[in-house]
């Protein structure tokens, strides 16, 4: 082991990393571009909006999916400081990305816009940073705005950071506004890194991604020591000893540096391709200066959410292996393994963070990699304790046992959903029928209330975001942590074609409301199956017995009368287009049904109507 | 496995070269495009308006089917295809006696020239009860014509208001009295299905042609194309379409009454007295050769099957300028093979089995689904029962999933 020599390092106070947390659409990209814009990193020309923004999904979305690491140089006072700009995911699905990126700083900009107040997302990364000892500059953004509410939000912010109101800043990243002093105050707020420059080198992976060109890019922050260009070094989680191909900064352009000291934020590629040897949260040491113990806090991807995902055509199974391998190379959140449905073919189930990564995942499966796919609905996982005292565990629904269950325990989360006060009794109504138990309840300002929950993550994951949009105007925002497991009484209802099992549209349901699941699937199938020469009965069942029924009458006419003038030629490819059609058809038992059919069934659109009203009021009562 | 959507359009030089030889009876179907009016469900390729394109009007008309005759003959000759008198001829439409009895008699003329006409043939035409009285029928018959189809489609009022037509029941009564008294075979289009129609008034319908002493009757259930006054009437949801169902018990309807009545049925939509079936219809499902003229007509010779252009100001061009208003496609044996299915399995004297093999090179025995009771074997033929009449697609494409699919 070499001595380090501390006077050829990067002087450890004049480093700043900071990070900005804010709500999707706060602004936070705008405030990233207009900083870029304002140190000279990007000329003009340069300048693209939303530069750090670099998937073509997030752009679209306007969310941040994958956070990158930008140093620009800031003069304050006759010195040159390096700050280092660490941007966080902005979805709940992505928590733990967001704690590893906090985790990388010393502060945060909590960019708040002043038209709309705190969001649930913005006070969830808000906790996290004070959980980490973050400095925490509070900033109000797009003050010019004719509805700012610039005062009340900047009381808000007081009371629950416990700061003067002149603390709070103001900018509009928009024009440039309140930037340069906002850069000041990044500078004087926000302590230098501490990390001890002689110690064994350890450096924190807070994100990688996958780079066609130059394989997997790790973002890393040394926290102690130093990494140099020539070094070996091993990642402490996986054990891998590799060689920097590159290290480097990101000034916004990759910038090969010897090396990178104590308190920086920087690079490294390796040239390995699979983004699960460069695990975010895992710790960097080198061969040179090899530390025993590594840093704190990392945690392997779990998922939250599982689904089945079939291609549409079944040829592209392989494809669809091959996409998944290529896609968890910089998404190492995704599991899956083989499945077969006897209804949709060959496919996978697919674990994930959450809906949203889901939704992206799917979306990236077939945007990058040409496939059509359908997907079960989602569900999470359950833990079964059996009568024998085994234990499964149950990603899929065609694994749930029918008979010899002790108990079923189902993963928790606890959510916290800001709304303003007129909605509380709507929020409580919804949070009820999800089975919530309300855990507090508190107000931020005057009209707005923060509730507390927790809850069955299996009732949140579908549709509920939605339905509390919708239910609050879009007011309220949410956001959830895992908190977790509880017993429950769940039960398995499978769908019946024709006495034919459906794997496919089983579901997980709590007992309460196995009968709407299977209510509401018989009649959405009976809308969207097409008449056959036979009747079709289509049944929901708890094992053996029979919750609620739907009968498809039979087609009695399937014949053209005639053909006009002898043209034959049209009759002929009718039938053969039918044929087709067929032929693409999936087979349940002896019944056909378009994949449209499926997707449908499948899709989270919920189905109403004055018999089902009707049925369920019923059925309460009983 | 091709399909003929793959299968390039084709013209008369390629369509000629391609003829493969085959010795089948040969008919003559003439299209005439014109209306006095148009109807409600009508999508048909007729128009309403005295002149159609430049040099191309009712006047004009049976000079232009001259020209077009005299062009397909000398197709006929240049590609080898056999030139033969017709067995029978249809003159259909639209109206055709919106032209007068000397324009289609000098329209059979034509033929006759042409072609030639074998003696004792069926020589049908379709005629809207109100466009002809007692003397055209005479002057028709006396022109040649031997059957005369009328397009009564309902003997209720209120369903003939709805269907757009322009007779009354009273003029159907007078028209098919007077093909009688003509000493004309004679045949009585009537439609199901039409919105809103009970069930007894399709009954009445049914029961009064029975008793007129018909030879022939079609029933054709109402079909609603987007693209008609009805379709768009649907569309607003100022009339709603019958079921399926409904249809079907409609169709159950007509044969039970038409056969207690001594009508039988031998094509899907299509009833006779013994012997009075229409050959030319007949043709068209049996596979047999035959040139249809005008614009929109289809042919069929062999493994040729080809049509005119349907739009008349293109139809009228090319043929006043001496050429053949066709275009088509060239069967392969699969397509041949999907033909023998659906054709044959539309006729109550059935699929033959032994051609079926031979189409198709598969065994029946082995191949033959379990049809339930959609067709019966009889002597050597897979015949639709009533359901498999009803279910007749169905039935075809099953067939063809067992013989055509490896």
């Amino acid at each position: 082991m070499t001595k380090s020599e501390p006077e050829t390092f990067f002087p450890q106070d004049l480093i700043r990393n900071f990070s900005i947390i804010a709500h999707i659409d706060h602004g936070k990209s705008t405030l990233a571009d207009r900083i870029l814009s304002l140190t000279g990193a990007l000329s003009d020309r340069q300048m693209r909006d939303q530069y750090l923004d670099s998937m073509d999904i997030e752009r679209e979305r306007g969310i941040t999916i994958k956070s990158q690491a930008v140093t620009v140089n800031w003069d304050k006072g006759g010195r040159t400081y390096a700050l280092s700009m660490i941007d966080t995911p902005g979805h709940v699905d992505f928590n733990y990305e967001v704690s590893r990126a906090l985790a990388a700083c010393e502060g945060c900009v909590l960019l708040v816009d002043a038209t709309q107040g705190i969001e649930a997302q913005t006070l969830s990364n808000l906790y996290l940073a004070l959980q980490n000892d973050l400095a925490i500059i509070p900033v109000l953004n797009k003050i010019d705005l004719p509805g700012a509410k610039t005062e009340e939000v900047r009381s808000t912010l007081c009371d629950l950071l416990g700061v003067e109101p002149e603390e709070v800043m103001e900018v509009s990243a928009k024009t440039g506004l309140g930037v340069k002093e906002l850069l000041d105050a990044i500078v004087e707020k926000i302590p230098a890194p501490s990390g001890d420059p002689l110690a064994p080198t350890r450096a924190l992976i807070f994100d990688s991604q996958y780079d066609a060109y130059r394989g997997i890019i790790t973002y890393i922050r040394v926290v102690d020591g130093r990494i140099e260009a020539k070094d070996k070094i091993i990642q402490m989680k996986s054990g891998s000893s590799l060689v920097p191909l590159e290290l480097g900064i990101v000034d916004p352009f990759m910038r090969p540096v010897d090396q990178l000291t104590t308190g920086q934020v920087g690079y490294v590629i390796t040239g390995i391709k699979d983004v699960r040897q460069a695990q975010v949260g895992d710790t960097i040491t080198c061969e040179r200066s090899r530390a025993q113990e590594p840093l704190k806090g990392y945690k392997a991807p779990e998922s939250m959410v599982y689904a089945g995902l079939f291609p549409l055509e079944t040829d592209q199974f392989p494809l669809l292996r091959q996409s998944l391998d290529k896609l968890r190379l910089n998404d190492a959140s995704i599991s899956y393994t083989p499945e077969t449905s006897s209804a949709l073919g060959f496919g996978f189930r697919c674990g994930f963070l959450g809906l949203l990564h889901m939704q992206i995942v799917i979306e990236r499966l077939e945007r990058e990699f040409g496939l059509d796919l359908i997907s079960t609905s989602p569900n999470v996982n359950y833990r079964v304790e059996m009568a024998d005292g085994s234990e499964i565990e149950v990603t899929n629904p065609t694994q749930f046992p029918e008979n010899k269950v002790k108990a079923v325990y189902e993963p928790m989360i606890e959510a916290s959903i800001i709304s303003p006060k007129e909605f509380v009794g709507d929020v409580m109504k919804l949070c009820q029928e999800h089975r919530g138990k309300m855990l507090g309840m508190e107000y931020l300002g005057p009209d707005r209330v923060c509730l507390r929950y927790k809850m069955p993550t299996g009732e949140i994951i579908f549709g509920f975001f939605d339905e509390l949009k919708s239910r609050t105007k879009g007011y309220a925002t949410l956001d959830y942590s895992p908190a977790g497991e509880e017993k429950a009484e769940l039960v398995r209802v499978d769908i019946l074609i024709h006495g034919e099992l459906s794997d496919a549209l089983s579901a997980i349901c709590h007992k309460d409301k196995a009968y709407e699941y299977g209510l509401k699937m018989t009649k959405k199938l009976k809308k969207l199956i097409p008449r056959q020469q036979f009747e079709i009965p289509i049944q929901a069942a708890i094992g053996q017995r029979i919750i609620a029924r739907e009968t498809i009458s039979p087609l009695r006419k399937d014949v053209l009368a005639k053909c006009y003038g002898g043209d034959i030629t049209r009759k002929r490819k009718l039938l053969e287009k039918q044929r087709e059609g067929k032929k693409k058809m999936k087979m349940i038992g002896n019944v056909a049904i378009p994949q449209e059919a499926f997707i449908s069934a499948l899709s989270l659109e919920d189905l109403d109507d004055k018999d089902i009203r009707e049925k369920l009021k019923a059925h309460a009562k009983k | 496995m091709t399909f003929s959507d793959t299968l390039p359009p084709c013209g008369p030089k390629e369509l000629g070269k391609a003829y493969l030889p085959a010795d089948r009876p040969f008919r003559i179907y003439v299209h005439v495009p014109f209306c006095l009016r148009r109807c409600g469900y009508c999508n048909f390729n007729t128009f309403t308006s005295f002149s159609l394109a430049p040099g191309f009007d009712r006047t004009s008309y049976p000079s232009l089917l001259k020209k077009e005759m005299e062009a397909a003959r000398a197709w006929q000759e240049e590609h080898s295809v056999p030139v033969k008198a017709a067995k029978s001829v249809f003159l259909g439409g639209g109206t055709p006696t919106v032209l007068s009895p000397t324009q289609l008699s000098s329209i059979l003329d034509a033929l006759r020239s042409v072609w030639g006409i074998e003696d004792g043939a069926e020589i049908s035409l379709e005629a809207n009860p109100d466009t002809v009285g007692f003397r055209e029928i005479l002057a028709l018959k006396k022109a040649g014509f031997t059957r005369i189809s009328f397009g009564v489609q309902s003997w209720e009022p209120r369903i003939l208001k709805i269907l757009d037509r322009t007779h009354s029941p009273a003029a159907a009564w007078r028209a098919v009295r007077g093909a009688r008294k003509a000493g004309m075979e004679c045949s009585a289009d009537l439609i199901y299905g039409t919105p809103s129609e009970k069930r007894r008034e399709w009954e009445r319908s049914v029961r009064k042609t029975t008793s007129l002493g018909l030879d022939h009757v079609s029933c054709y259930a109402l079909s609603i194309y987007p693209r008609t006054k009805m379709g768009r009437m649907l569309k607003m949801g100022k009339i709603r379409e019958e079921s399926d169902s409904a249809q079907a018990a409609d169709y159950e309807i007509a044969d039970t009454l038409l056969s207690r009545r001594g009508y039988r049925w031998y094509e899907v939509s299509n009833w006779a007295r013994r012997g009075r079936e229409c050959l030319h219809n007949l043709g068209y499902w049996r596979g047999d050769d035959w040139i249809g003229l005008g614009p929109g007509a289809h042919s069929h010779f062999s493994n040729l099957r080809f049509w005119d252009f349907p739009r008349p100001g293109l139809w009228a061009q090319s043929v006043l300028s001496g050429r053949l208003p066709w275009e088509g496609e060239v069967l392969g044996d699969q397509e041949e093979a999907e033909e023998e299915i659906f054709l044959g399995i539309r006729l109550r004297e059935g699929l033959n089995l032994r051609k079926l093999e031979e189409a198709t090179g598969k065994s029946a025995s082995e191949r033959l689904p379990d049809l339930g009771d959609l067709a019966r074997i009889r002597s050597g033929s897979l015949v639709a029962t009533r359901k498999g009449r009803l279910l007749n697609d169905f039935l075809a494409r099953s067939l063809m999933d067992r013989f055509l699919d490896e």
